[in-house]
């Protein structure tokens, strides 16, 4: 008797009878209630801590209003010029990151696929290194904030386009070749960026350490404002194509089989994903682990389908690396861990945990 | 219905053979599938059959000729609107991702979907989908964990439920062309043969099927007329039972062949002969009357 009103519970719950799958409206709800959440945990957690109502406070004076809390006016420049511009940071690159790794994966319908993995963040890291060293000379002295991001978004775009173009045979994607040429461009770029930091100074080295560890430390309202436009464009546009993925996912004859334009379809992703990941990796450096684990843990709730999957890992990958950057600048406060050394640490074990528990439904 | 001119699709690359000429996969084959007709292709391994079915549902241009469908060249025919009449099931498709039987057939609905979600109205079309190939049992399973004929069966599924035009009634009248390359790989014979029911409703409802088959026996069952290639040429193009002769089959697939006939079927069997059997002009066709077929 106790069992039956359980049973309804969780059959209301998941909404399916396939094992495992939950609501996508239950779930999204979830994401975006951790997301806020993790927001404004990270408003107000840190060296100096800030009280909720402070934070609101903070928050609502730009907006001309005035909230019944006091509020320091030291407290109110931490909130809205150092944390501020970080979470948003965060937010932007993991929802870049994750909904680039799940497009990604649809795209080469493979779940290895990763903009790490697949050398995009590689090459958009070679060429923000490029800009970094040569900057100077090539840009000259004071850069536009832009120049940055759209130099790693070249990057990231050649690198796509590199490996795709190697894992073409006869209008198929070989997904062995596509793995191996991931790993032969990310070495080639990695010895790239390992010959720019041998020629860089003091300085330049110093941010070349920070593009490949990955940091949010830089954020600021600038550079927030410099990339929000590309990762904004990118996350609209794959979100919109949700739909032509899940077609895409039964293979590239059988979507045109569907009337899908695959050509142009595959084309959008590679620049989406490019534009995403290079503006991210512009931003925070190279960051791993979040668009690989992201769309892999939600699939095991969501199932594949991209019209629940992308706006859901859009806000696992925000909260997760808007989490995982609170770890990097409180563990060690007053300094700072490098945000990917967190996200490959706590990444990869539960990535692995994933791959164990999901081994048997593999089909290859 | 749908109309192939003079196709040929010149092989890939560096293809070229002996004297000079590129190889051809296929060589000047003209046909016209008409509605009501379930056509089966057949052919030795590499005849050309996939590449004829390519060429016939727009994924391949032919090097020469084109094809029609309802008079109208495939590549005039808007990506969506072309797909909505002609559906395809491939001999080899993967799905290395956790859809359900149920959510792959729903991608049938693609075409009619648009930007939009699947309606009830859709989910009830997939669902009686599912239901013609014997899958409601397992529509909520994982498919990478269904069986090979599974697989198959829910991907047969989902092309029908791509060209399903209910509730329209003057989509009747509209071209509707089922391509299935090789359906039966991997079925059980209950499932092939209702399978090939299907495709035979399909075309009685007024669609056209085309079908490329292995199994002689199956096309002479099923099909309305019969199409053979060989090296990319059309060799034979007729009802199953004057084209399905011992000499030509022995000509196409070097295997001799006896036709042996029962009175409780129409058409002839085809049977493969063992090679050290000898087989004169006199033994190449021969009845088998009721009593010998069922030995009491």
């Amino acid at each position: 008797m106790i069992g039956s009103p359980l049973i309804a519970v969780r059959t209301t719950l998941r909404g399916s009878a396939t094992p495992g799958r939950m609501r996508p409206r239950l779930v999204l709800c979830a994401l975006a209630a951790l997301t806020l959440f993790a927001f404004g945990l990270s408003l107000a957690v840190g060296v100096v801590s800030v009280g909720p109502g402070q934070v609101l406070a903070s928050l609502a004076r730009p907006l001309g209003l005035t909230l019944p809390w006091a509020v320091d006016p030291q407290h109110v420049s931490v909130v809205l010029d150092l944390r501020l511009p970080r979470a948003l940071l965060a937010v932007l690159t993991g929802a870049g990151l994750a909904v680039s790794g799940a497009a990604l994966q649809a795209l080469f319908r493979n779940p290895l696929a990763d903009p790490a993995l697949l050398g995009v963040s590689g090459g958009a890291a070679l060429f923000a290194a490029g800009a970094i060293v040569a900057g100077g000379a090539l840009f000259g002295a004071t850069p536009s904030p832009l120049v940055l991001p759209a130099c790693a978004f070249v990057g990231g775009l050649l690198a796509t386009l590199v490996v795709w173009r190697c894992a073409q045979a006869r209008g198929r994607t070989v997904t062995g070749v596509l793995l191996l040429a991931g790993l032969a461009l990310n070495a080639l770029t990695g010895a790239g960026t390992g010959l720019l930091t041998f020629a860089a100074n003091d300085a330049q080295l110093r941010s070349l350490t920070f593009w490949n560890l990955g940091s949010l430390g830089g954020a600021n309202r600038e550079i927030v404002a410099g990339v929000a436009p590309f990762l904004v464009v990118a996350l609209v546009v794959l979100l919109r194509s949700a739909g032509a993925l899940n077609a895409l996912l039964l293979g590239e004859a059988e979507a045109g089989h569907l009337g899908l334009d695959v050509r142009r379809l595959t084309r959008r992703v590679v620049v989406c994903t490019a534009l995403a990941a290079g503006a991210g990796v512009a931003a925070a450096g190279t960051i791993g682990f979040v668009g690989l684990l992201a769309p892999h843990l939600l699939r095991l709730v969501l199932g594949p389908d991209h019209r629940a999957l992308l706006p859901g890992s859009a806000l696992l990958g925000a909260s997760l690396l808007l989490l995982a950057d609170l770890l990097a600048r409180t563990i060690v406060a007053p300094a700072e861990l490098p945000l990917g050394i967190i996200t490959a640490l706590l990444g990869a074990p539960v990535f692995l945990v994933l791959l164990v528990r999901g081994r048997a439904t593999w089909s290859a | 219905m749908l109309r192939a001119e003079q196709l040929s699709v010149r092989a890939p690359g560096r293809g070229a053979s002996g004297d000079g000429r590129a190889r051809l996969l296929l060589d000047d084959v003209s046909f016209t599938q008409r509605a009501g007709e379930v056509t089966a292709l057949l052919g030795p391994n590499g005849a050309g059959k996939s590449t004829l079915l390519r060429c016939l549902s727009g994924a391949l241009a032919p090097s020469t000729g084109s094809v029609l469908l309802a008079g109208r060249p495939l590549a005039q025919w808007a990506s969506c609107e072309r797909a909505r009449r002609v559906g395809v099931l491939s001999q080899h498709s993967t799905i290395n991702f956790p859809f359900t039987a149920l959510e792959v057939v729903l991608l049938g609905r693609t075409p009619h979907c648009g930007a939009r979600r699947p309606s009830a109205h859709d989910h009830r079309i997939a669902r009686e989908a599912l239901a013609s190939v014997d899958g409601e049992h397992f529509a909520d399973q994982l498919f990478p964990t269904l069986s090979g004929g599974e697989q198959q069966r829910v991907q047969l599924a989902r092309v029908l439920c791509q060209l399903d035009e209910r509730p329209q009634p003057e989509a009747r009248t509209q071209p509707r062309v089922l391509l299935l390359d090789e359906p039966l790989s991997g079925l059980d014979l209950c499932h092939q043969q209702a399978s090939l029911r299907l495709a035979r409703s399909f075309a009685a409802a007024g669609g056209a099927v085309l079908v490329s088959l292995h199994d002689l026996n199956q096309a002479a069952q099923h099909a309305h007329r019969v199409l053979v290639l060989q090296a990319g040429r059309l060799q034979a193009d007729g009802p199953p039972h004057a084209v399905l002769t011992p000499a030509l089959i022995e000509r196409v697939f070097a295997t001799r062949t006896l036709a042996l006939h029962h009175a409780s079927l129409p058409h002839p069997v085809i049977a493969a002969l063992p090679d050290e059997v000898p087989c004169t002009e006199a033994t190449s066709s021969f009845t088998l009357s009721r009593p010998a077929a069922v030995p009491s």
